[in-house]
Parts: structure tokens; C-alpha cells; sequence
């Protein structure tokens, strides 16, 4: 007899398949990306752009970033770099005295005394320079470590020739070199949650974030908003996408053009600037709390896909413990339900790991060459286990109990049992282990262990992980700081 | 197979053949895409290496932008071209992928 408490069991355990499913629904969109012309209203244009750079003490990857953003394949005389220095204390100040000589009419030096309000006050702080006089067509904010490809910049331009898109971002790729292990992890996590996800996004006619390393948005719409981005939140990207695309206009992301970044190369570095973005995410969630769920709303950003889309991602954690929930519950009290339950849950889960991964893979083949083994363990070695346990495990038992009947060791036994139980659990512990993995790395005593343990329980845990520490902390209202991810200048020489 | 299944099951095609055939129609017509894209513009397997070389070469159209600076070195239009043929060239790698993925399953019925 199903009882309603079975019904709510097996609800929860199918709670997990939310982010399953939104994530095969992604990628089937970006198969068809090219169904939806997006470069349908494209015309070669070169509007005069001002690029802002926020520069907090970045005299090591700042001179070269200006070096190859005066070298684009773009008109000179339409494009003028203002770095906002936010009060640095290195050598930023000279460096940025030695380019404005180097480049007189390119290059501009924008100083604030005082500085460490965050990274959108130095970026208005540009801004309010920039829209004081009438030279710039369009705004390109970008990061001081951000290299951009030689024609990253006049490919994401040609979408403003279409008077009703209003922004542009592009395909921002993970270019330390060497890489370590993290730096990979990263690499293949970009294809997914960029030129997957952002591809799916333009095909359903709404971007949910422009890339902060690489923001487009045309002259009129940022003076629609206000001339100035959100400074009361740390995800002033997305605020500035929103908001845009309510102001009425469309938000284009632009998966040819490619510039690259340095990303962190550590997991306490990983979880700094994730948490960041994770609590951002809270307050988009919060602040735009009357567009979710309304289709009327300007800009499709009231869609039940994009719903879907952000809600899979903001609340994942969610869904995962109360599928894990779901799953311990129903071990106890009908077996073989919970098996069932796991049985699907976990085939489902396998399904997705190879549609997502090999869309990647194949999605980004230059990309995918480096980090196709980070993308084949994004999920960790023991969740790989479990879903190919999901998948083929029934037959190995099969098989094995066959083998076991002929020796005469067959039967029922607890291990199995307790197998079960903590492959039920594991969803939930591997975010506990991703925690402990990060404890381990702070202490340092044993530095060799922490990549190998990766590998053992998950990138994807870890970023499960973070997003909940970043609930716990925005819960608590923690003080909202920009902790600024360090830049060493380690980005790879690219085309 | 097909005349042993039809006397075990008295179908002339089960679930499990009809999936053979299902990915073997979508793997086929992957290969006829992938093909078709790289004879016109380097799309698919490899496209991210041959894109620009052959765009360059297919580049038939030279936009005359005169305010352009000297510098520019490809085209708007050949970049244009390249792209394009870059995102129909992902309809065949998705199909490519759900192939495999339905061989998998058919494999795992199979074992089963």
C-alpha cells in the first residue's frame, strides 16, 4: 500500500532529478543554438567603445592586459582604456604613468584616493567620467587579468548593430599556464556553465549573467539603468544584466568570441570567489523576487525555463540533501522502494553525466583536450562508482551472487545493506567530505593529499558545498567584503 | 536477430533493436552533417582548430569598411562565416552524443 508518506519520499528522492533534468534541458538547447540565428541581425560595426578596468593593486597582470587590449583587431580610434585605480599601494600608479605615455590617446589614468568600497563604486566611479562626455557608443567592462583574443572584441560589437540588444557578453576561458589540477576542474566547468548553458540561455531569449570579465552594453541601455551599476550586492554583473533586460532591451552572449582569465588555483582561492558569487546569486534571487514566475515580465526573465535554470542552481544543495533525505527514509521503511528509488535516481544521474559530459567534451574540443580527464571526474570518483553501480550494478550482483551460489556463500548479508545505506547517504556526505577537503588544504600539513582526494569526492560537490556555506552566510547576514581572488599573471600566451 | 525475436516474441522488432536502429540512423546522419559542415565552412570534428583556416579560404565576401584601421587581420564577414558554421556543426555533435549514449543503453540491455 503507497501511503502519502511513501508519495513525499519518493518526491523528494526525484527533487534530485531537478537539476538533472534542467541540465539535459540546457545542453539539448545548445545543440540547437543554431536553429535560433543568432547572428541573424549581425552587422560589422565598430562603435566607439571606452573599457573600463577596476584595478586594485594589479601591477602584475596590468601592463600586459593593456599591451593586448591596445593590440585588438579593432580602430584605434575607437577604443580608449580607462583603468580606475582603486587607491593601490603597489606599483600600479607607475605603471598605469608609463602606459598613458605609451599610449596617449588610448590609455586614461582615473585615481581614486580613497579607496576598498568594493569593486562596483570603482567601476561607477569610471563610469561617471565615461557618461559625462559623449565620445564612448558602448561600455566594455572588463577585469585587469582578462586577455582578450584579437577579435574577441569587434565580434561581440557586431550583435549592438541590432538597436534592441542592449548587451553582449562572450565565452570567458580558464588561461593559467600551467594549470594545475584546479585550473582544469575550472577549464571544463567553464564549458559547461559558459558556452553550454549561456547558449542555451540566448536561445531562450534571456541571459541570466553577463560575464563580469567581459560586459558589453551599449551606451543607451546603461544610461536606461541609471548610468551606474548595483554597488549593494556582490553580484553586480548579474544586477546589471537584469536589469537591462527588464529596461526592455536583449542580452547576447557571444560563445565565438573568447577571452581569457586567470582563475584560482587553490580550493581555499576556489571557495573565496565562489562564495562571492553564490551569495550574489542570493540577493538577485531576493532582490527580483517579484520577475520570477511571470511570463509578462520584459525581458522572458519571468519564463518557467529560466525559473528552472536559476532556481537548479541556486538550490541545488537543496535538492540534493532532500534527495539523499528522501533515500535514507525509504531504506527504512520499504526496501524495496528505496531501491527502486535509487535505481532511477541514480540511472537518471548517469544519463546526465554522459550527455553533459561528452556535449562538453565536444562542445570545446580545444579545451576538452586539456581537460578531459578533470571533466570525466567533475563528480568525483566515488559518485562515479555509484552511478555506474546505478547503471550496471543489478547484473554485477547478478553475476556475483551466481559466482557466490557456486561456492556454496550465498545469502543475504548486511553489507549489502550497509552499501546501500551509505551510497544513499553519500550525496549529502560528499559535501561534508568537499568541507573537510578544504579544512585539509587550510592547515597545509599534507598538501600532496588534497588533489588526489579531489578526485575522490568531486568538483561538483565542492561548488554544492560552497553554495551552502554561502546560504549559511548570507542567512546570518554576514558583512558583504570583496575578497579579491589573486592575480598572478599567469595566463598563457594565446591568439 | 530479428526473425529469433519475432519467434520468441511474436514482434518483428523489440524495444531493445528498435534502439539499435534509432542510434545507428542518428549516428549515420551525425557523420552525413559533420561531413557536410566541414566541405563548407570546418565545421565538426576538429572545427575549432580548421575553423578560421578554412573560413579564410571559403571567406568569398571582403567587407570594405572604410573607416577600418590596417590592422584587422580576417575579415567581419569571414569571422561571420566561421561562426555560423560553428554552431550548426553543434547540431551533429549533440546527435553524435545521444548515439553513444543510446549504444550504451542498448549495450546495457544487452548485458541484462
Amino acid at each position: 500500500v503507497i501511503s502519502v508518506l511513501h508519495v513525499v519520499l519518493v518526491a523528494m528522492v526525484l527533487s534530485g532529478a531537478t537539476v538533472l533534468i534542467v541540465g539535459c534541458m540546457q545542453f539539448s538547447l545548445a545543440g540547437v543554438h543554431a536553429l535560433s540565428h543568432p547572428y541573424r541581425n549581425v552587422v560589422e560595426i565598430y562603435p566607439a567603445v571606452a573599457v573600463v578596468i577596476p584595478a586594485w593593486n594589479e601591477a602584475a597582470v596590468l601592463e600586459r592586459t593593456i599591451d593586448r587590449m591596445m593590440a585588438l583587431d579593432y580602430p584605434a580610434t575607437k577604443l580608449r582604456l580607462y583603468v580606475i585605480d582603486d587607491a593601490s599601494t603597489d606599483d600600479t600608479p607607475a605603471l598605469l604613468a608609463r602606459k598613458t605615455s605609451e599610449y596617449p590617446e588610448g590609455v586614461f589614468h582615473l585615481r581614486r584616493e580613497k579607496g576598498g568600497e568594493g569593486k562596483a563604486h570603482t567601476i561607477n566611479h569610471g563610469l561617471r567620467v565615461i557618461l559625462g562626455e559623449p565620445w564612448a557608443e558602448a561600455i566594455l567592462v572588463t577585469d585587469a587579468d582578462v586577455i582578450f583574443t584579437t577579435t574577441a572584441l569587434r565580434r561581440m560589437t557586431r550583435h549592438l548593430a541590432d538597436p534592441a540588444v542592449g548587451a553582449v557578453t562572450c565565452y570567458i576561458k580558464e588561461g593559467s599556464r600551467p594549470g594545475n589540477y584546479m585550473n582544469r576542474f575550472v577549464g571544463f566547468e567553464y564549458i559547461t556553465a559558459q558556452a553550454a548553458a549561456r547558449r542555451a540561455q540566448n536561445v531562450l531569449g534571456v541571459q541570466a549573467c553577463l560575464a563580469g570579465g567581459a560586459q558589453l552594453i551599449s551606451r543607451g541601455a546603461l544610461e536606461k539603468i541609471g548610468g551606474a551599476i548595483d554597488t549593494t550586492s556582490l553580484a553586480e554583473d548579474t544586477f546589471t544584466t537584469f536589469n537591462v533586460e527588464l529596461a526592455g532591451y536583449k542580452v547576447k552572449f557571444d560563445g565565438n568570441a573568447v577571452v581569457w582569465a586567470e582563475e584560482p588555483r587553490s580550493i581555499v582561492g576556489l571557495w573565496k570567489q565562489r562564495q562571492r558569487w553564490s551569495r550574489g546569486n542570493f540577493q538577485v534571487t531576493v532582490r527580483f523576487r517579484r520577475v520570477w514566475l511571470r511570463p509578462r515580465t520584459e525581458g522572458h526573465l519571468g519564463s518557467l525555463p529560466f525559473a528552472a535554470i536559476w532556481f537548479s542552481i541556486v538550490f541545488m544543495p537543496l535538492f540534493i540533501v532532500m534527495a539523499s533525505a528522501g533515500l535514507v527514509t525509504l531504506f527504512f521503511i520499504d526496501r524495496p522502494l528505496a531501491v527502486d528509488s535509487f535505481k532511477a535516481l541514480w540511472a537518471l544521474t548517469g544519463f546526465t553525466y554522459l550527455f553533459v559530459t561528452f556535449s562538453s567534451l565536444l562542445l570545446d574540443t580545444e579545451t576538452a583536450r586539456r581537460c578531459w580527464f578533470q571533466g570525466l571526474m567533475f563528480p568525483g570518483l566515488i559518485n562515479l562508482l555509484l552511478i555506474f553501480g546505478g547503471l550496471f550494478g543489478p547484473i554485477l550482483a547478478a553475476h556475483f551472487a551466481v559466482q557466490m551460489a557456486a561456492v556454496g556463500l550465498a545469502g543475504p548479508g548486511l553489507a549489502p545493506k550497509l552499501v546501500l545505506l551509505a551510497a544513499d547517504l553519500w550525496l549529502t556526505l560528499s559535501m561534508v567530505a568537499a568541507y573537510g577537503l578544504k579544512k585539509l588544504e587550510e592547515c597545509g600539513r599534507v598538501p600532496w593529499l588534497v588533489a588526489p582526494l579531489m578526485y575522490l569526492v568531486g568538483y561538483g560537490p565542492l561548488l554544492c558545498c560552497v553554495t551552502v556555506a554561502a546560504f549559511a552566510q548570507e542567512l546570518r547576514g554576514a558583512e558583504m567584503r570583496w575578497d579579491k581572488t589573486e592575480k598572478t599573471g599567469s595566463v598563457g600566451e594565446f591568439a | 536477430l530479428i526473425a529469433e525475436d519475432r519467434a520468441r516474441t511474436g514482434r518483428s522488432l523489440s524495444a531493445g533493436k528498435a534502439t539499435v536502429v534509432l542510434a545507428m540512423a542518428m549516428l549515420i546522419a551525425a557523420m552525413l552533417r559533420h561531413r557536410r559542415n566541414v566541405r563548407r565552412v570546418g565545421g565538426g570534428h576538429g572545427a575549432g582548430l580548421r575553423r578560421d583556416r578554412v573560413a579564410r579560404q571559403a571567406g568569398r565576401v571582403r567587407v570594405n569598411a572604410e573607416d577600418r584601421d590596417l590592422k584587422l587581420t580576417t575579415t567581419a564577414a569571414e569571422d561571420l562565416e566561421a561562426d555560423r558554421g560553428f554552431e550548426r556543426s553543434l547540431v551533429a555533435r549533440e546527435a553524435a552524443v545521444v548515439a553513444l549514449i543510446a549504444a550504451l543503453i542498448v549495450v546495457r540491455q544487452l548485458l541484462s
